[in-house]
């Protein structure tokens, strides 16, 4: 019986459990699913929302017979991320989409998911807490039923629900690769993305076609998202890619192109595809072999003494994205503040184990970058006018995690009656003031809540002269934590111990344009800081705001390994040469292991060679040439309007800046064929500092994925 | 009393009003003196809300809450309800051709990915992820099928590969082989057994016949015949050595390598190889059958790994201990030695008001009417502050909950110094508490030292996006003589970890499998013994299994651990074997056209795996067939030989080698002959159901459950005949 259930409840889905979709999440929401006769649909539909807000987990716990016959709840357990994108997205319908109230019939799928209830989070309680969205086909439906008070927390993000279709017959495509149309595809992307690479690159507007937001970038994170695939081959390059960049932050783009241009250059070598995944699979290893030794020509030790490699890094990441629009000197500043972040995040006094800081950053908009700044110690919202009298450092504060509004939700799910003349309200509102008499009473000067506090208690703190901050939200909490060593109280009727009690060193009050923001100095030494970006308009500060977090995340793995790659497609010609290099002259060793014939073999790692340069090559995007020299093997642009002779000049530089142009220096076009040479190393007794260097950790992993995924794909033998 | 009786009778009204309403508890709060007074409701209100429930059962029957099935069934709920309308479609007649042209379409979805040259197949999801797989398993149950019979096949399929892990390809293409010939055989003679009014009924009954004469050949005959002709070209695999690192284990190793390459490619099955190795290594349990530890790993493998996307394969590794798939609640731990942790079950702090509850605020003396609400809250915080005085007391500072416990309980541990976690899931706990040896707590007011684990270390784990518990036990290695690890699988892909994790599952299962004994009996007492049908359901009768391998003991051979080299060997030489036995004189002319039909069936596998050179089947076919000439009696003693207590495998190995075998170990891999000898078993149990078939009844509802209604009665009459 109990294994019979679910199959007849989900008669549309692939797999009648659903374990498949799995995936730990850290934070749980349950969601009512009112279920109609067409049960599948709902399924599906519930499927579709949950893939959009990032929903890993469905599990069906109870089912309950509704008061009409023909409808039953499903109450699932639904685990989703809230971040802030999708709480951002949590819009209701636009009023002339409202149609179609009642139930559409069998063959009709709605439009738009305007039908359902929209959800919205439950006010108050930050999105980290258990709550319930709830979501039906007709909102008449769940009014009757009269959901409990708690379940009144209604969402929905109606996006999804306008990409609902009814399940269509798998489609099949039998040897995808031989598909011109694939190919097609492919190349579409690998040229879309190619567009958005390097400092010159060219911005993608992104929109969908029911009016949703503009996007504006060229960073592969967000244009990944934003574009929607229409083949499943393209989609494991997205999921591949974007995984990537979720880990490493960088090399986005770099993987991606690369992945592509293997995959293209395999279809044109012709070789069968078992033999050219092993041959990828080999130089894959070889590459990566020379990467990590010491004396590799292409990496530069990052000196932690001076703080110049580490801004030059920073400054790679941030000038890679052209969608910021910074000047020089803005680029300067920005990043010389990624350092200073990720410099003072970096704990002093380390005890066993290193635990890096945070830094919060607050955008605000509308102001110049050069005002842009980092602080040590955080910075938080406060009510307006706000008034700092004498007060003598250091300042006792408390924190507390639970509400201090006067509900009180432990108390279970069960309903609460409450005869005449009993006055709950006033009973917990005398309770709270007790509380904050105790505080008064221990000398607290701080008094922060991570979620509401009632007005009454607000009041009369203010007025015995404690600053009293609420609604902190629970990213907050853990910097506020480790900056003070508070503990987070959650009692109300017990006294506060002595311990819980954390302390600042000083407040101040700080001005951002229109936006107060209170300063907490710390006590200590501390982890903790703040970063202020601002910039003029939207556009540019969401893609400043991502850009520095990627910058502070490659500064960070340059702790892991303190090295650094060579910018401006150098690493990509370098290893190139090498590779050509190494498998002209030793064709015959690998070959027969590898299972293939030396021409087979040379073929293959030729397509691979040619894959590294056209990442060089896609750096250039006003007409000019990529050149490659040919004794150091590094990357050299040319400009459309300029004659080859002009590199011969002396001032000219190669990509990343190491090497100096000479008379008698050789070059060749990228893409054409030169005799294959072993990249000399730069002999120079004081080198040239590198002006452009790439985070090597990424770029590494990024290699790997890049060719693990283009296995992948050159395996797939038939998609549905 | 009275007040009972109050209760039931509510409880009924509101039930025929149809709003679920249950249990109430009263909250006298003027009479009692605090804080007394929650006391006497504690006690009577679980024995009061039993009462309830007992009583609502009786009346309201049906209307549970997991008993959706039963809901639709009653013919009452079925008339008034749209829903249930059910109408009968036309009667549809089940033709032999229908039956092979559905298999046919089956096999042609499996054959872009059957053999070495075959690719992994990728699918779309409803949710817009992609899956994918190169397990026959995989793909054929992510298929959208309507057709009854089409998922009568995937169940059958998916029935035996979740046993035995392996040969879900092989399965359908040896069905479709199968039905083809019987297909041809009952086109060519429809009347061979008993005239009928129509040539389909005829051709139906034919095949029939035919299937039916085919799975009682298979389980009384084949068994001995693969023992004969099979098992001596075979090598055995022990478990006993595989950890060490000399050749001993070749065979073992190879058996892996081919089974990871048939699921994940030429690209990583070298690697994910030695990571199992390893990882086996690592379990294996002192002095004890290296199978138990594979069967503990087999089930706990959900917990005991954890998958990473986003990063290259090659970072895929062991950690040392136990990775509990959350991150810890409250702030990190403090370095505290020794750790103690406990499992919690339910809430730590007492969960008043369920959902059916109503709490009742009554006015009461004036004395006591300010503290009604605050207490009642006041008092579940003092019992939270108790448990954790109570837990600190034992020294515990870890605690796992299965449950999301409240703001309170998480500030009252963050106070004590301990560290929570919480929404554990089940799986982690059940691993947790094995390797620990700790029962969970259910009633925090209970704690007993041997709810207590002690721990080397507790410490975050971050692994990709994520942020884990990762913690290893402390006298492990002395209790279970173990040592814990767990397996970190990377990918840059979801769907790529989800498949590399699915293969390490299968290889588990396939391993069992091919540890299980094949074994050979005497062909004479199994006529007249009732209990022959032992061989071919080992999983279900072991005692019967035991009682028969006792009586036969003198005669019986029983090998554990026999493989074959692959690329269509055992085919082959089955293939050989059937047609000789086919031919031999002392078989009924019937039996012997039964062989040779299977013979032939079997020889299409062989046909895929090289059906992209026709010259290398036929090279296979020539070198196989080169060493039946040669009588198993030099090769029996081979395997005599190798019968000794240790180093079976590379002994076997030399021994095959040195009697001039032309069988290339390395090109093809190697496979389980008990998982082949397995799946044609299963193959001809499921043509037999197939053909048995008769006619589809297609019950439309307007819930478009009408296949999804054929489907189980069609297979529950196959599970019935199953039984017969």
């Amino acid at each position: 019986m109990h294994e019979a259930s679910p199959k007849f409840l989900f008669p549309g889905l692939l797999k009648p459990n659903m374990s498949d979709l799995e995936v730990q999440e850290p934070k749980c929401l349950n969601l009512f699913i009112l279920l109609n006769p067409l049960v599948h649909w709902v399924t599906n539909k519930g499927c579709n929302l949950l893939q959009t807000a990032d929903v890993c987990h469905v599990n069906i716990v109870q089912k309950l017979p509704a008061a009409e016959n023909n409808w039953m709840w499903v109450s699932c357990e639904l685990r989703l991320s809230l971040d802030e994108e999708v709480t951002d997205g949590l819009r209701p319908p636009t009023p002339q989409t409202e149609e179609q109230p009642s139930l559409p019939p069998k063959t009709q799928i709605p439009r738009t998911l305007s039908t359902f209830p929209y959800l919205t989070p439950r006010p108050g309680s930050p999105s980290s807490c258990m709550s319930r969205f709830e979501l039906g086909t007709r909102p008449k439906i769940w009014e009757q039923l009269h959901p409990p008070p708690h379940l009144a927390a209604l969402c929905h993000c109606y996006r999804t629900m306008s990409r609902l279709v009814k399940k269509s017959p798998s489609v099949c495509t039998d040897l995808p690769l031989n598909s011109s149309d694939v190919c097609n595809k492919l190349r579409l992307m690998k040229e879309l993305l190619k567009s958005s690479y390097g400092p010159t690159a060219r911005l993608k507007h992104v929109h969908n076609n029911i009016g949703g937001a503009v996007v504006t970038t060229s960073t592969s994170s967000v244009l990944l998202q934003a574009i929607s695939c229409s083949h499943p081959i393209i989609s494991l390059i997205k999921g591949s890619i974007l995984n990537h960049v979720s880990r490493f932050s960088d090399c986005g783009l770099f993987a991606s192109v690369f992945c592509l241009s293997l995959i293209e250059e395999a279809g044109r070598c012709g070789l069968r595809k078992d033999v050219i995944i092993r041959v990828y699979k080999h130089l894959l290893s070889l590459c990566t072999a020379h990467l990590q030794q010491e004396d590799c020509g292409c990496k530069v030790k990052l000196d932690f003494c001076s703080s110049q490699s580490l801004i030059t890094l920073a400054r790679s990441v941030i000038s890679s994205k052209p969608t910021c629009v910074l000047s020089e000197p803005e680029l300067a500043h920005i990043s010389r503040l990624a350092v200073l972040a990720f410099l003072l995040t970096v704990p002093c006094n380390i005890v066993d184990k290193v635990r890096l800081g945070r830094t919060v950053t607050i955008p605000i908009e509308g102001h110049s970058v050069l005002e842009s700044a980092v602080f040590s110690g955080l910075l938080l919202d406060t009510p307006e006018n706000i008034s700092l009298g004498s007060l003598c450092s250091p300042l006792r504060m408390v924190l507390f995690s639970a509400s201090l509004a006067g509900d009180l939700s432990e108390l279970g799910d069960g309903r609460i009656e409450v005869h005449q003349g009993v006055d709950t309200d006033s009973q917990i509102l005398d309770q709270l003031l007790e509380l904050g008499k105790q505080v008064l009473k221990d000398e607290v000067k701080l008094f922060v809540c991570q979620k509401v506090i009632h007005p009454v208690l607000q009041h009369y703190l203010r007025c015995n002269g404690v600053i009293v901050i609420e609604r902190l939200g629970i990213s907050l909490m853990e910097p506020l934590i480790q900056l003070t060593g508070a503990q987070p109280v959650a009692t109300l009727h017990t006294t506060i111990p002595r311990t819980a009690y954390g302390e600042v060193h000083n407040v101040s009050v700080r001005q951002f344009g229109s936006k107060t923001k209170i300063h907490l100095h710390p006590a200590g030494k501390t982890a903790t800081c703040t970063m202020i970006l601002c910039h003029r308009n939207e556009t540019m500060l969401n893609e400043l705001k991502l850009v520095c977090q990627k910058a502070e995340h490659v500064l960070r793995l340059t702790l892991r390994e303190p090295c650094a790659l060579l910018g401006g497609g150098c690493t990509e010609t370098h290893l190139a040469a090498y590779i050509r290099y190494q498998s002209k002259n030793d064709v015959s060793e690998p070959s027969p292991v590898l299972g293939c014939s030396q021409t087979e073999y040379l073929l293959a790692a030729e397509a691979f060679c040619r894959s590294l340069e056209t990442l060089a090559t896609s750096l250039e995007h006003d007409d000019g040439a990529s050149l490659i020299d040919l004794t150091h093997a590094h990357h050299w642009t040319l400009p459309s309007d300029v004659t080859e002779e002009h590199l011969k000049d002396a001032t000219a530089l190669c990509g990343c800046g190491v090497v100096q142009s000479c008379q008698n220096r050789k070059w060749s076009y990228l893409n054409t064929e030169y005799a294959e040479f072993s990249p000399a190393p730069l002999l120079t007794a004081a080198p040239l500092q590198p002006t452009v260097l790439d985070s090597f950790t990424a770029k590494v992993k990024a290699l790997e994925v890049a060719v693990e995924t283009a296995n992948l794909v050159l395996d797939v033998s038939l998609t549905m | 009393m009275e007040q009972l009786q109050e209760l039931t009778e509510f409880s009924r009204v509101r039930k025929v009003e149809g709003v679920r309403e249950a249990k109430r508890k009263v909250l006298m709060c003027g009479s009692v003196h605090c804080p007394a007074y929650i006391a006497p409701v504690f006690r009577h209100q679980p024995k009061q809300s039993r009462c309830v429930k007992l009583d609502q059962e009786a009346t309201t029957g049906r209307v549970g809450q997991d008993r959706v099935e039963d809901y639709m069934k009653s013919p009452g709920l079925a008339q008034s309800n749209t829903f249930q309308r059910v109408k009968m479609e036309p009667l549809e007649q089940l033709h032999l051709s229908h039956v092979l042209q559905t298999v046919s379409a089956l096999e042609s979805v499996i054959l872009r990915s059957f053999g070495p040259e075959g690719g992994q197949v990728l699918f779309t999801r409803d949710t817009g992820q992609v899956m994918l797989s190169r397990s026959g398993k995989r793909i054929l149950t992510a298929l959208h099928l309507d057709h009854p019979l089409a998922r009568m096949v995937v169940r059958c399929v998916w029935k035996h590969s979740t046993i035995t892990g392996d040969g879900s390809k092989t399965f359908v293409l040896l069905l479709a082989s199968l039905l083809r010939i019987i297909h041809a055989t009952a086109t060519k003679e429809p009347h061979m057994f008993q005239p009928h009014t129509s040539t389909k009924a005829a051709e139906a009954a034919t095949a029939r016949h035919l299937a039916d004469r085919l799975l009682e050949f298979a389980l009384t005959e084949l068994d001995e015949l693969i023992v004969l002709n099979v098992l001596p070209h075979g090598f055995c695999v022990s478990l006993e050595n595989f950890t060490a690192k000399t050749q001993h284990n070749l065979s073992f190793q190879t058996l892996l390598v081919s089974f990871f390459h048939t699921r994940l490619g030429y690209a990583y099955c070298d690697f994910f190889r030695n990571l199992f190795c390893e990882l086996l290594s690592h379990w294996k349990v002192k002095d004890d059958q290296p199978s138990f530890s594979i069967q503990l790993l087999n089930s706990s493998f959900p917990a005991l790994h954890t998958q990473v996307s986003g990063v290259p394969v090659s970072c895929s590794r062991l950690i040392e201990g136990q990775v509990i798939h959350r991150d810890f609640a409250t702030l990190c731990p403090q370095v505290r030695k020794p750790l103690k942790a406990v499992v919690f079950n339910g809430y730590l702090q007492p969960k008043l008001l369920t959902t059916r509850d109503v709490l009742e605020l009554r006015c009461g003396d004036k004395v006591t009417e300010d503290r009604g609400i605050v207490h009642f809250s006041s008092w579940t915080e003092r019992s939270v502050e108790s448990i954790i005085a109570t837990l600190q007391s034992f020294g515990v500072s870890v605690l796992l909950c299965a449950l999301k416990q409240s703001s309170a309980v998480l500030a009252a541990a963050t106070q004590a110094g301990m560290c929570l976690v919480e929404c554990v899931s089940e799986e982690d706990i059940s691993l947790f508490t094995q390797l620990s040896g700790v029962t969970p707590i259910s009633d925090c007011r209970r704690i007993h030292p041997e709810h207590i684990a002690t721990l080397t270390f507790c410490k975050p784990l971050l692994l990709g996006a994520h942020r884990y518990v990762h913690l290893d036990f402390h006298d492990c290695e002395e209790r279970l003589k173990v040592k814990p690890c767990s397996l970190v699988i990377c990918a840059p892909s979801e769907g790529q970890a989800d498949q590399h994790a699915c293969a390490f599952q299968d290889a588990f299962r396939m391993l069992l499998t091919a540890l299980e004994p094949m074994h050979k009996t005497q062909t004479a007492p199994k006529k007249t013994i009732p209990s022959e049908k032992c061989t071919s359901s080992h999983a279900e009768n072991i005692s019967n299994e035991t009682a028969c391998r006792v009586r036969l003991h003198q005669k019986c051979v029983i090998e554990t651990g026999c493989v074959i080299s692959a690329g269509g060997t055992f085919e082959f030489l089955l293939h050989r074997a059937l047609h000789q036995y086919g031919h031999s004189c002392s078989v009924s002319v019937n039996t012997s056209a039964v062989s040779q039909l299977l013979a032939n069936a079997l020889l299409s596998v062989p046909q895929q795996i090289y059906s992209h050179n026709l010259k290398h089947f036929l090279q296979a076919q020539s070198r196989v067939m080169a060493l039946i000439p040669k009588q198993p009696n030099t090769l029996s003693t081979n395997l005599i030989h190798t019968e000794g207590p240790l180093g079976n495998g590379k002994l076997n190995l030399c021994s095959c080698k040195k009697g001039n075998m032309t069988l290339k170990l390395l090109d093809w891999g190697l496979e389980s002959v008990s998982c082949k000898y397995q799946l044609v078993l299963a193959v001809l149990q499921c043509l037999t159901n197939l053909l048995r078939m008769h006619m589809v009844l297609r019950t439309h509802t307007i819930l478009h459950t009408k296949s999804h209604n054929s489907l189980n009665a069609h297979s529950e009459s196959s599970e019935d005949e199953d039984e017969d």
